[in-house]
């Protein structure tokens, strides 16, 4: 466990988050969400924004994902700087967003469709990853005959079939039961080992946070900022038997310190 | 020996035949415990209101010849039902008048006012513009306006359609631009993030999301332009069933007068009938 500012040199940054704010109603009323943000992903690393609700973490995704705008500061990815939506970002959400009236297998098409590639070529991809997460007998089931654990499975086939270098998730299990979200991180986790995209992964969950990263970045109570960096050790492919090491919880003791040091320095200032 | 053979081969039979007798009996007896749950289901959905109907009626056609009221005033049901044949190709050549304006009338409120509602969520200039506007005009009643619309279109079919049309197309522009604007925010960010264009994301998402709210506003709208109809050939017509019913008033034939509402109710339930149809495939589309 390793704690630092600045892991990430700037050269090998795929994301680099650069003094980004977000005030709303900017003014004498105005509400600061983001106060200078700093934060940098290498390329393939799997990174997760963890914090208290409302500190801003989903902002700060969406900023990257080029659908929020930025008050200060600057977001590059893969040295390009974010001006607007680009085809190479992915993205979940906390609700899986299927289209009713579309099958599993079209839903994962979906975005195929709007970016107007050939649907030809990549049916095959699609029937490949829905295999994959389980569901090569689902192909032609709507979403309302699917569990809500399968939708979230769909989703990530959604999200992977045209082939983002950068997968954006916003909290995307938080609305699913514990147990099928376990399940979830596996998938996840699996189809990471297979496709190794870089990863940006906000949750308030930090078992969740500990489990799937590479790197954990803690913020704080609004306005938000990142407070800690902190690398997990876990070698890949892992598996469940590691969020039963001592290790495993002694990150997890020192994440949620973390934490709540914050919400009572929040409170404090409050 | 032989007998006995026979006798063993017969019980055989005989309990061959009790085993289909009895493989038989226990699914009928299961179809009709489900019968009688059937039909006690039924009892209340359909039974209930057909027979309380009946009931009414029967009334009705009792407490009429048991006073002996004056037909032109209220005749008995029989009175409706013998008139009904006795008109029937008067009344059946003066169906596709209002039936087809109603139709027409409705159908061109439907495009139109998709068509609008598109426009105006097209644009928040536009929606701010128009859309107060509309819900107010909405609430003005608009039966007021089909004089205007004889003014303006003249006495023969085109002044009924119009009005038809305009009396039937608010519930499709408010209900339509209720439905487009109403779709689920993630699913718009994420065209979005697919660099979707805003057409692709009306074709896509936008319009197939708000197919229910056009198919509950298409139900209203039907009723709405078969009064229209009506309306309008009170106003002004040689034709129709509108019509039918005012020369059968002006000569105090009571009977012919109830007997074209009914004509007319069965015309406007055949109309809500397809609709709902369209309705229930929209919901199976929706995996409902």
């Amino acid at each position: 466990m390793t704690e630092s500012t600045s892991t990430v040199s700037r050269a090998e940054a795929y994301v680099n988050v650069d003094g980004v704010r977000k005030i709303y109603n900017p003014g004498p009323k105005q509400v600061e969400a983001l106060s200078e943000v700093h934060c940098r992903v290498r390329e393939g690393e799997f990174v997760s924004l963890l914090g208290p609700s409302g500190c801003g973490k989903s902002t700060l995704l969406m900023m990257v994902a080029g659908l929020e705008t930025l008050s200060t500061g600057r977001i590059d990815v893969d040295g390009k700087p974010m001006e607007g939506t680009r085809e190479d970002i992915g993205l979940m959400f906390q609700d899986p967003t299927l289209l009713p009236w579309k099958t599993a297998l079209e839903n994962v098409l979906f975005p195929i469709k709007i970016l107007k590639r050939p649907m030809e070529e990549y049916r095959e991809t699609a029937i490949e990853l829905l295999t994959r997460v389980g569901l090569g007998d689902f192909l032609d089931k709507k979403p309302s005959q699917l569990s809500g654990g399968m939708r979230q499975r769909v989703a990530i086939c959604r999200a992977l079939v045209y082939d983002p270098a950068l997968l954006l998730m916003d909290e995307p299990f938080s609305a699913l039961d514990a147990i099928t979200r376990d399940e979830m991180n596996q998938v996840l986790m699996d189809m990471w080992q297979q496709f190794r995209k870089t990863g940006l992964f906000v949750t308030h969950s930090i078992r969740e946070s500990v489990f799937l990263s590479d790197r954990v970045l803690v913020m704080s109570a609004r306005p938000g900022r990142i407070v800690a960096d902190v690398t997990i050790p876990f070698p890949r492919p892992r598996d469940f038997s590691i969020s039963e090491s001592q290790e495993f919880n002694e990150i997890c003791a020192y994440l949620r310190s973390k934490i709540s040091e914050q919400e009572t320095a929040g409170a404090e200032a409050a | 020996m032989n007998t006995n053979i026979a006798t063993v081969a017969e019980l055989d039979k005989l309990a061959g035949e009790n085993k289909t007798a009895s493989a038989t009996s226990s699914p009928s007896t299961g179809s009709q415990e489900w019968t009688i749950a059937g039909a006690l289901l039924q009892s209340r959905s359909v039974a209930l209101p057909v027979g309380f109907a009946i009931g009414v009626i029967l009334l009705w056609e009792f407490l009429v010849w048991v006073t002996n009221y004056p037909r032109a005033i209220l005749p008995p049901p029989s009175g409706v039902l013998a008139s009904l044949v006795e008109n029937r190709m008067l009344l059946l050549e003066n169906i596709p008048a209002t039936a087809g304006v109603a139709l027409g009338g409705f159908l061109i409120a439907t495009v139109a006012g998709v068509a609008i509602a598109v426009i105006m969520t097209w644009s928040h200039y536009l929606k701010d513009a128009f859309y107060p506007n509309i819900v107010a005009f909405q609430i003005v009643p608009k039966v007021a306006w089909a004089p205007m619309f004889v003014l303006w279109l003249g006495i023969e079919t085109e002044s009924r359609l119009g009005f038809a049309t305009f009396i039937s197309i608010f519930p499709i522009i408010i209900s339509m631009t209720a439905g487009l604007s109403n779709t689920d925010d993630s699913l718009l960010k994420l065209c979005r993030a697919l660099t979707a264009s805003k057409w692709q994301m009306l074709v896509n998402v936008r319009f197939p999301y708000s197919l229910p709210y056009l198919f509950s506003a298409m139900k209203i709208s039907i009723t709405l332009a078969m009064i229209g109809v009506i309306v309008g050939e009170f106003i002004t017509s040689q034709e129709g069933l509108g019509y039918v019913i005012l020369i059968a008033a002006g000569r105090a034939e009571t009977d012919l007068m109830l007997a074209s509402v009914l004509v007319l109710c069965v015309i406007g339930l055949a109309f809500y009938g397809l609709v709902e149809l369209g309705t229930l495939a929209v919901k199976r589309w929706f995996g409902q």
